[in-house]
């Protein structure tokens, strides 16, 4: 180790410049430079750290050189070096002989590699920026060299810069080329374009080969006329070459010398001053259209990637623009390289795979489609955002292009990948990180507990994705709003991964893209198994730790008066209370009067937790049931108080049959009592059967048949809203409910002013047996029954209340006519009414045509409108 | 002391003509310089790879300096 002192690597290095070079210190300074800068570059070997492999290389190699003595010679020598413990990194040594080893044979082939060396450094810097750094060719390169091909005036200076060229240039011998082409200034003047186009339009047109060029390069083809140095010559006109450098700066939206961006115009334009032919014209400015769309694309990836309230999905999208823009960087640098190239070749390449316009227009032709696409897209997506975005990408899918539609269906799956995330967190977890107001379920943070089922969370209709159909909108927005129902509502902990399988989530936008395939199969099939488990096990808690569908029965029951035996003792209880005015009512009476009931009548049986919630509450809570119950409940009290009409004819029917004067009013009120009974009978049974019993049947059916808990709801107001119709309490039917007030009150009436009647007529009575009375108690005294003052007395009072009696019957008979003129009335609005069960209702009140044989509007609406709907009534 | 350095100078010696021999074989073209300062870069872990595309490139640019050292007067 003595000798091999430690000096620096760059010490070595140059030292080593200067050992192979010949010359100086000072001269070398260049190629030191770049020895340094590749060998900096290259640090890590590629290659296998291994001895035995590069001896057995080695061997190979002189094998082939058909040296089998030397093999052996070179295996006893590798055998001496291994018994020295001098090197260290035996396996570098060799290597470093193996690659410079040359066969004998072939004298002087030590350009030959440069092409695999230039194939392995340039992925490393495969960007759009210039890289001169790497490249071996670089090391003596000036930047006066890169003007060779821009000047106009090349004819002086090409010929003084093909050395510089030569100098470097991994091929070229300039003997052989100069001696080739000694008037090649003179004879290429006349180049015919032709020619030219023949020479430039190879068979490889595809612009993979760009990238293989550098690799397959002809060392030279001396017979190549040099067109591009041609077109040089003539006088003011722009090289082919020049353009082509122009082009390619475009293409990254950068101006060129003599393309530049119009701003009036909004396009690239060549400069109107320089002398070009059309077709060449024409042909660039078709280029030029790629750095237009490249504008377009990056000033939307620029102005919104910083941009944060852009949201998440908008990132997603500039990242898939990135990622293509990049693309397209990487194959610019590939043709940018290829130049450069060219340049070091300088005039002595026209060969058959030099740079053209034409070249590079039909290489150029699907990136262009591409960044078309992408251009559309930018346009399309500008002030969209979120799921509205995914929307407008998804539109673009929609292609014949099948190259297109993977393109869109590449920036959809990763557009669409913070959508999905969302979407996992909301039906698994029920969780909501929407900052930027992305996803298509919105919460509203004002929302309190108690309406989180109603109003807390929406949908946002412009923000569902196109891919979505409603239906998988709306089941997903119930899927989360169920799971924050048991969390907030119900206090229900259960962990989300019980309540439905998790299945796995969308990790990578690969995933996205293979659930957008299969949107109606997988998807759907997760959304449905998510929508199943959550609203089944939402039903259950409901149903067994809150008895959801007791409660509804309860309501049936008691508010809706379907317990008969509770709302008969309750309505006994409260007659006395029933008849004084509403201000004289008190709450606390009432709870008691409530009390004794539910403990009297088979109530008492019932679950605790509903009796808990038996309450009196005036005039207050929910207003439909409070609508519907005050309806029912004076229904059912006009049954009640008939029922007492009834009772008191048939107990005082017997009683004033010694007043025969009476006999007439009592047979009217008779007769008025049973047309009310009637009315009052029919009325109840429709309300009772036709009303709630039918709708109670269809809304415990569909209870029973409900998937979440907004069917329950939704069957719950249907219920209601025919109730409500049925019973006559929509704003539709309120002249019937006019009506049937009127009838009420009639019944009030009658029923007081046969209390009346009764009482007068019972009094009479009394006085009369009182009178009979005495008279008898007098004669059994052996005195005069009555007195000639007292019998006048006595007719006087008969008389009176002889008198009376007109009155009464007068009075009863407007009475009468009165509320028969209201049930036609009544009658005639039911015949007209839309619904069928009320006109069926109207034959049952009618169905002895009582009622039609008085009212001539009966008769015409039974005969002539029946079944029609007479909207002029 | 001395002889140890002494036979370790021979030993380096002997390594080098060795690999002197082995250049020679292959027909890299290195002189025994050269060769020493290879041997001394690579056992200081330098990519041989990239020495050897460095040596390549330096002698090709030596090789066009000559040619057009040699030849001035066919380009005019």
């Amino acid at each position: 180790m003595a000798t091999l002192d430690q000096k620096s690597p760059n010490v070595l290095l140059q030292s080593l410049c200067c050992r192979i070079t010949g010359k100086s210190e000072a001269e070398v300074a260049h190629q030191f430079q770049y020895a340094v800068r590749v060998i900096g570059s290259n640090y890590a070997p590629t290659i296998e750290r291994d001895e035995f492999l590069v001896s057995e290389k080695i061997k190979k190699e002189l094998l082939k050189q058909r040296r089998e003595a030397d093999t052996a010679l070179f295996s006893e020598l590798h055998r001496k070096l291994q018994t020295q413990s001098v090197l260290k990194q035996r396996w570098s040594v060799l290597y470093l002989l193996l690659s410079l080893a040359e066969d004998p044979r072939k004298p002087s082939s030590r350009v030959g590699n440069y092409g695999a060396l230039f194939a392995q450094a340039l992925p490393r810097d495969a960007h759009s920026t210039p890289f001169y750094c790497t490249r071996p060719q670089s090391l003596a390169l000036g930047y006066g060299e890169r003007s060779v091909g821009l000047s106009a005036t090349v004819g002086s200076s090409g010929i003084s810069s093909l050395g510089v060229y030569t100098l470097n240039g991994p091929t070229p011998t300039p003997q052989s080329l100069l001696a080739g082409h000694p008037p090649q200034s003179a004879a290429g003047g006349g180049q015919p374009l032709g020619s030219r186009l023949a020479w430039t339009l190879p068979a490889n047109c595809s612009p993979s080969s760009a990238l293989a060029m550098p690799a397959t390069r002809q060392p030279l083809v001396p017979s190549a006329p040099s067109t591009r140095v041609v077109r040089s010559h003539r006088d003011g006109e722009v090289s082919e070459a020049a353009l082509v450098r122009d082009i390619l700066y475009v293409f990254q939206g950068i101006d060129g010398k003599f393309i530049k961006m119009s701003a009036q115009e909004n396009c690239y334009k060549i400069d109107g001053k320089v002398a070009l032919c059309k077709s060449l014209r024409d042909t660039s400015s078709r280029l030029a259209e790629l750095g237009w769309l490249h504008n377009k694309v990056r000033k939307y990836t620029d102005a919104r990637s910083l941009d944060r309230a852009f949201g998440l999905v908008g990132q997603s999208f500039c990242a898939a623009l990135h990622q293509e823009l990049k693309e397209y960087y990487r194959l610019l640098s590939v043709l940018h390289s290829q130049l450069q190239v060219e340049d070091e070749q300088g005039v002595t390449t026209c060969t058959e795979t030099s740079l053209t316009l034409r070249r590079l227009l039909v290489w150029m032709y699907d990136p262009k489609v591409r960044l078309k696409t992408l251009a559309a897209l930018v346009d399309f997506c500008q002030g969209r955002k979120g799921g509205e975005l995914a929307s407008a990408v998804h539109s673009y899918g929609k292609t014949g292009d099948p190259q297109m539609r993977a393109l869109v269906q590449h920036i959809l799956s990763l557009v669409s990948h913070p959508i999905l995330n969302f979407l996992y967190r909301w039906i698994y977890d029920g969780e909501l990180e929407d900052t930027y107001h992305e996803f298509f379920v919105a919460s509203d943070p004002n929302v309190k507990t108690d309406r989180l089922w109603h109003d807390k969370y929406s949908l946002r209709k412009s923000m569902i994705p196109s891919f979505f159909t409603m239906d998988q909108a709306r089941k997903v927005l119930l899927i989360g709003k169920s799971i924050n129902f048991l969390h907030q509502v119900c206090h229900d902990r259960t962990p989300p991964g019980k309540i439905t399988p998790v299945s796995k989530s969308v990790d990578t936008p690969k995933d996205a893209a293979e659930l957008l395939t299969d949107l109606e199969g997988a998807f759907q099939g997760k959304i449905d198994a998510a929508y199943f488990d959550t609203s089944k096990y939402l039903l259950d808690v409901l149903n067994r730790n809150y008895l959801l569908l007791e409660h509804l029965q309860a309501m049936r029951r008691y508010l809706l008066l379907g317990q008969g035996d509770f709302i008969r003792h309750l309505m006994d209880l409260l007659k006395p209370e029933l008849v004084r005015p509403a201000t004289t009512l008190y709450q606390h009476n009432l709870t008691g009067i409530l009390e004794t009931a539910v403990r009297a009548t088979n109530a008492q049986y019932d679950n605790a937790e509903i009796l808990k919630r038996l309450d009196v509450r005036l005039l207050e809570c929910m207003s439909h049931y409070l609508r519907v119950f005050n309806f029912l409940w004076r229904a059912k009290r006009m049954e009640y108080t008939l029922t007492d009409i009834w009772k008191g004819q048939m107990c005082n029917a017997k009683l004033l049959k010694t007043m025969p004067e009476l006999s007439g009013v009592l047979h009217q009120c008779h007769i008025l009592a049973s047309e009310m009974v009637h009315f009052i009978h029919q009325m109840q049974y429709y309300i009772t059967f036709e009303v709630l019993e039918c709708s109670w049947d269809e809304l415990w059916n569909n209870v029973q048949r409900a998937q979440d808990l907004d069917h329950i709801i939704a069957a719950h107001e249907v219920f209601l809203d025919t109730i409500i119709s049925r019973c006559l309490l929509d704003n539709n039917s309120r002249s019937l409910l006019n009506q049937l007030r009127a009838i009420f009150d009639q019944i009030i009436e009658f029923q007081s002013a046969q209390d009346s009647l009764y009482r007068s007529a019972l009094e009479e009575l009394t006085l009369r047996l009182q009178y009979e009375e005495r008279k008898r108690q007098r004669e059994e005294e052996g005195q005069w029954g009555v007195t000639a003052e007292q019998e006048a007395e006595e007719k006087k009072r008969i008389q009176e209340f002889q008198e009376t009696i007109p009155k009464l019957r007068s009075q009863l008979r407007v009475l009468a006519h009165l509320y028969q003129s209201i049930v036609q009335h009544f009658l005639v609005l039911l015949m007209t009414s839309y619904d069928e069960s009320l006109r069926f209702l109207s034959f049952r009140l009618d169905f002895n045509e009582h009622y039609r044989a008085r009212d001539p509007r009966l008769r015409a609406s039974l005969g002539a409108n029946r079944g029609r709907r007479p909207s002029n009534i | 002391m001395a002889s140890a350095a002494n036979a370790n100078l021979n030993a380096v010696r002997e390594t080098m003509d060795v690999l002197l021999e082995i250049s020679r074989l292959l027909n890299t073209g290195l002189d025994m310089e050269s060769l020493s300062i290879c041997v001394r870069l690579c056992e200081q872990g330098i990519n041989p790879e990239a020495l050897s595309a460095v040596i390549k490139e330096l002698r090709k640019a030596s090789e066009s300096l000559k040619v057009r050292k040699l030849s001035p007067n066919t380009v005019t």
